[in-house]
C-alpha cells in the first residue's frame, strides 16, 4: 500500500510543470492545471517543456491570475470526471452541486477586477488558448456592451469612430435593408 | 495601456461579438469599421436576404405568406385567427422580423365601443406581446387612461365607417441607434389635425403610452386610403399631410416631427395621391423613404427617393409587367416597394391577384457628386411570384413587406 502511494506522488512530481513569466518569474503547476491551456497542451506533447515554458507574452502578475484559474477548473475537472464514472449516488451528486456553486461564485469573484487586468486576462487566455476563460473574460466585456449605443460603446472603451458620415449613413441602411 | 483602447485581437473581439445578443450585434456594426467588418465577416447573420411577406387582412382570420427570394416558392403561411367573427387583424409594420398587427372591430352602436388591439410577435419563435390600449378619444380628453372610454364632442362612428378612421392610424419602427422598438399612434380627429401622437416603446413602457406633442406648424394627416399610410424607415416615421404637398416625419430618436415638401416634379405630372390604379403613394425603397407613381396610361412606375433632404433623386419608368387577361391594372406594392435586389408589383381581377417581382438590382447608385441616382432595370421581365384565386377579392388589402426571418426577441419579453 505504501509503496503504491508513493508511485503516485512521484508520477505527480514528474508531472509538474515550469511556467516562465515575461518578468522571469517562475510558476511551478501540474500538468492537468497546465494543459486547461491548449497552447501549452501541444507543447507538452511536443516534448519542448523541459527547463521550463517560456511565455514572453504574459506577466507574473496575470500569469498567477490565470494559474489561479486553472488550479481551480482542473480540480473541478477532476471532480467531474471521478463523479460520472464511479459514483450516481444522491449524496454526490449534491456534493457535485455545491462545488459547481462554489465554482460560480469562483469566477465571479475572479472577475472583480479593473479593466485593464479585463483586457489583459483576455489577451493570456486567447494567447494560451484557454477555452473557458476566454469565454468568461469576454463574456463579462459582451454584457458592458449589451444594450449600449455605438456611442457609449465608444466612450467607454475609448473607440475612435473612423467611419465617415457616408459609410456610417449607409451602415444604418443596409442594417435596414437586410433586416427590413 | 489596455483601458486607453480596445487593443484586442481580431479572434477575441469576435468572440465577444459572438456572445452579444442579435440585436446588440447589429447596432455595434456603427462603432468602428474594424467592428463593422468583423461582424460582417465572422459572425453568422452577415447579411441576411430578405423575404417577401404578403398579408392579407381579412374579417374573421387574416393570412401572412412568406416566399422565398431565391425560388419564389412559398415558404411559409402563418394564419392569425381573430378573436371575435366581426374582428379583422392588419398588419401595422414589420422590422428585424418582428410583425406589429391591429385587431380592430367596428363600433356596433352607441354603447359599443368596438375593439382595438395593437399586438407585436415574431412569428418563428412564438413570442407575442399584446400592448395596451392606446388612450381613446374621451380619455385623452379627461386624462383618463386604462380600458376603453366613450367618444367625446358627439362624435361616434358607425359599423360602415372604416375602422383606420375609427382608431387613428398606427406606424411600427425601429430606431437603428436607440436600437428601440416603437408604436406610434395618430389618433383620429375630424379637422385631420395632429397636435399629439401617441407613443409605446417595446420593453420600456410597460403599462401605458406616453404623448408626445407635435409642435410642427399645420401638422395633419391624410385620408387617403393608400397613400394615408404611414411609412416607417431608417428610424423616422413619414405620413402625408391633409393636403397632400407635405410629408410629416416624426424622428424615433428624439420624438420631434419635422416635415419636408412633396417634390414639386410628383404634382407637376398632374397626379394625385393614389386611389384605385393610378397615382402616387409613399413607399419604402431600399429602407429609404420613397414615392412610386403610376398611371394606367403610362404602364409603369415613376420613383423618386429621399436622400438627404431636401433633395429628391428621381428615377424613370421601370417597364410594365406582361399583361394578362383581364388585369384591371397593376399597381406598386406597398408599403415595401422593394426587397434585396427586386422591385414588387401587383394586379389584381375579381378575386384573383397576382404578385410579380423585377429584377432591379439597387434602384441606387452612386454616380457623381450629385447623390443617389436610380438606375434603370435592364430588362423588365417580371417574374410571377404568387398567383392566388380562393374566391375571395383580396387584392385591395394586399399588402407587402420585405422581411426576414429572425429569432429576434421582443424586448423586456
Amino acid at each position: 500500500m505504501a509503496s503504491a502511494g508513493s508511485g503516485d506522488e512521484k508520477a505527480a512530481a514528474a508531472a509538474m510543470i515550469t511556467l516562465i513569466s515575461s518578468d522571469n518569474e517562475k510558476f511551478e503547476v501540474t500538468e492537468a492545471t497546465a494543459t486547461l491551456s491548449q497552447t501549452i497542451r501541444h507543447m507538452i506533447e511536443d516534448g519542448c517543456t523541459d527547463g521550463g515554458v517560456p511565455l514572453p507574452n504574459v506577466t507574473s502578475k496575470i500569469l498567477a491570475r490565470v494559474i489561479e484559474y486553472c488550479k481551480k477548473h482542473a480540480t473541478a475537472a477532476a471532480g467531474e470526471e471521478g463523479s460520472s464514472s464511479s459514483f450516481s449516488d444522491a449524496a454526490f451528486l449534491e456534493v457535485d452541486r455545491a462545488f459547481l456553486e462554489e465554482l460560480e461564485e469562483f469566477d465571479d469573484a475572479f472577475l472583480e477586477v479593473d479593466r485593464a487586468t479585463l483586457f489583459d486576462l483576455i489577451l493570456a487566455a486567447n494567447y494560451l488558448d484557454i477555452k473557458g476563460l476566454l469565454n468568461l473574460t469576454c463574456q463579462k466585456v459582451a454584457d458592458s456592451v449589451k444594450g449600449k449605443t455605438p456611442e457609449q460603446i465608444r466612450e467607454m472603451y475609448n473607440i475612435v469612430n473612423d467611419l465617415t458620415p457616408e459609410e456610417e449613413a449607409e451602415i444604418r441602411r443596409e442594417t435596414q435593408w437586410a433586416f427590413e | 495601456m489596455a483601458d486607453e483602447s480596445f487593443d484586442l485581437p481580431d479572434d477575441a473581439l469576435v468572440q465577444i461579438l459572438l456572445l452579444l445578443p442579435t440585436s446588440s450585434r447589429r447596432r455595434s456594426r456603427l462603432v468602428c469599421k474594424r467592428w463593422r467588418d468583423l461582424i460582417d465577416e465572422r459572425t453568422p447573420e452577415g447579411r441576411s436576404r430578405s423575404k417577401i411577406l404578403v398579408f392579407f387582412a381579412k374579417r374573421g382570420e387574416s393570412r401572412a405568406l412568406v416566399f422565398d427570394d431565391e425560388h419564389g416558392g412559398r415558404r411559409r403561411a402563418w394564419t392569425c385567427p381573430c378573436s371575435t367573427a366581426t374582428a379583422t387583424i392588419d398588419i401595422v409594420g414589420t422590422c428585424n422580423g418582428l410583425l406589429c398587427l391591429h385587431e380592430t372591430s367596428p363600433s356596433s352602436g352607441i354603447n359599443d365601443d368596438g375593439l382595438s388591439v395593437i399586438s407585436v410577435t415574431n412569428p418563428i419563435t412564438g413570442e407575442t406581446q399584446v400592448l395596451p390600449p392606446a388612450p381613446s378619444p374621451a380619455q385623452r380628453e379627461s386624462g383618463r387612461f386604462g380600458g376603453f372610454g366613450k367618444y367625446s364632442f358627439g362624435y361616434h362612428p358607425t359599423p360602415t365607417q372604416r375602422e383606420s378612421e375609427q382608431f387613428g392610424k398606427y406606424s411600427f419602427g425601429y430606431h437603428p441607434i436607440t436600437g428601440e422598438y416603437k408604436v406610434v399612434h395618430i389618433p383620429f380627429h375630424r379637422d385631420q389635425e395632429v397636435d399629439a401622437v401617441w407613443v409605446f416603446t417595446l420593453g420600456r413602457d410597460t403599462t401605458s403610452w406616453r404623448e408626445v406633442p407635435v409642435t410642427a406648424p399645420r401638422a395633419s394627416y391624410s385620408k387617403s386610403k393608400n397613400c394615408g399610410e404611414v411609412v416607417s424607415v431608417d428610424g423616422v416615421m413619414y405620413w402625408l399631410n391633409a393636403a397632400s404637398n407635405r410629408i410629416m416625419e416624426l424622428d424615433l430618436g428624439d420624438e420631434r416631427a419635422t416635415w419636408l415638401d412633396v417634390p414639386p416634379s410628383v404634382w407637376a405630372g398632374g397626379l394625385t395621391p393614389e386611389e384605385g390604379g393610378g397615382g402616387w403613394r409613399l413607399t419604402s425603397v431600399h429602407a429609404r423613404l420613397g414615392i412610386a407613381a403610376t398611371t394606367t396610361s403610362w404602364g409603369g412606375v415613376l420613383v423618386w427617393v429621399l436622400d438627404g433632404r431636401p433633395r429628391w433623386a428621381q428615377g424613370r419608368t421601370l417597364p410594365k409587367p406582361h399583361s394578362h387577361h383581364g388585369s384591371s391594372s397593376w399597381i406598386t406594392a406597398a408599403p415595401h416597394f422593394t426587397y434585396g435586389e427586386y422591385a414588387m408589383s401587383s394586379s389584381g381581377c375579381g378575386s384573383r391577384t397576382r404578385l410579380y417581382r423585377h429584377k432591379v438590382g439597387s434602384l441606387i447608385g452612386r454616380d457623381g457628386e450629385d447623390g443617389w441616382l436610380l438606375r434603370l432595370p435592364a430588362d423588365g421581365v417580371a417574374e410571377l411570384v404568387m398567383d392566388k384565386d380562393d374566391g375571395t377579392p383580396y387584392y385591395s388589402e394586399m399588402k407587402t413587406f420585405a422581411y426576414v426571418e429572425t429569432l429576434e426577441p421582443l424586448p423586456g419579453y
